[in-house]
């Protein structure tokens, strides 16, 4: 897909765990497991709202658009 | 689950007896072939030969009054009544066990999809899109069922008429559309498209964050 999410480096940035930000939004780790590992087939604006909050970020920090020519170069 | 809902543990244990009954089943047929192939001497071929011909319509008074006149009216196809046939050709078998392996193994892969079906009934993990695939599956077969056991008693009408010949009666080979058990399939195909929409739905709906 080639929409990607960036979820991993934002938290990294904001040195937070993965529990931590789904204790703070309220969605389990399952759920936002799926989303860092960009197997999500969407996000309710709630969600991106919840972690946009919590991260202090834009929610283009954490989804970012990857053309299909880019992601075979970079393979 | 299977502790919850009693009668999905007896459904399967019904079905795998049907699953191995089945197979007995293939197995004899598969032996009577080899036996008729080879002209074994346990198997008599001429009580064989003199197989029961079902038709759909028969007129008793008509072969009655006609059997000794120079016409008479029959029609072959599956149902009411039978003709027993003597020193008919040896095809005649070997078309019946072709038709009754088509049935055989069609009803074998119902019982196997069947048993697939149940198996995820009993894990919990129901509502996936294999699952519809199976059902889509058991409408093909059924519509197998519906229409090739008839298409073949057809084609084996047709090699009576063209072949025997019995005094005073005029046999005829009518295609018997099975309408109710074609409806039955496609009812099935519908259920079996829903249940894959369905079921990805729900993926999806699983999948949103």
């Amino acid at each position: 897909m080639p929409l990607i999410t960036n979820l991993d480096v934002m938290l990294a940035k904001r040195k937070m765990t993965l529990t931590e930000l789904s204790e703070r939004i309220g969605i389990t780790i399952a759920n936002l497991s799926i989303l860092k590992k960009g197997k999500a087939r969407a996000v309710r604006f709630t969600t991106l709202e919840a972690i946009c909050r919590e991260l202090d970020c834009q929610p283009g920090d954490i989804l970012s658009y990857v053309s299909g020519n880019e992601m075979v170069s970079e393979d | 689950m299977s502790g919850k809902y009693p009668f999905i543990k007896a459904i399967s244990v019904i079905l795998r007896i049907i699953w191995y009954l089945q197979w007995i089943f293939l197995s004899a047929l598969i032996i009577i072939s080899i036996l008729i192939v080879t002209k074994s001497s346990i198997i008599d071929i001429n009580k064989i030969s003199g197989f029961h011909i079902q038709f759909e319509k028969i007129d008793i008074q008509n072969i009655t009054s006609n059997i000794d006149k120079s016409q008479g009216h029959v029609y072959l196809s599956n149902g009411e009544g039978r003709l027993h046939m003597k020193n008919s050709s040896q095809n005649f078998i070997f078309f019946r066990l072709f038709n009754v392996f088509i049935d055989t193994l069609l009803y074998i892969l119902i019982i196997y999809l069947l048993q697939k079906i149940f198996l995820s009934l009993k894990t919990g993990v129901f509502f996936v899109k294999e699952n519809g695939v199976y059902i889509k599956k058991i409408a093909y077969a059924v519509l197998g069922i519906a229409l090739l056991p008839d298409l073949i008693n057809y084609f084996i009408n047709l090699h009576i008429t063209e072949t025997l010949e019995i005094d005073g009666i005029i046999l005829k080979a009518r295609f018997n559309f099975d309408l109710r058990t074609t409806f039955l399939a496609l009812i099935i195909f519908v259920i079996a498209k829903v249940f894959i929409k369905g079921a990805e739905l729900k993926e999806e709906h699983d999948l949103t964050i």
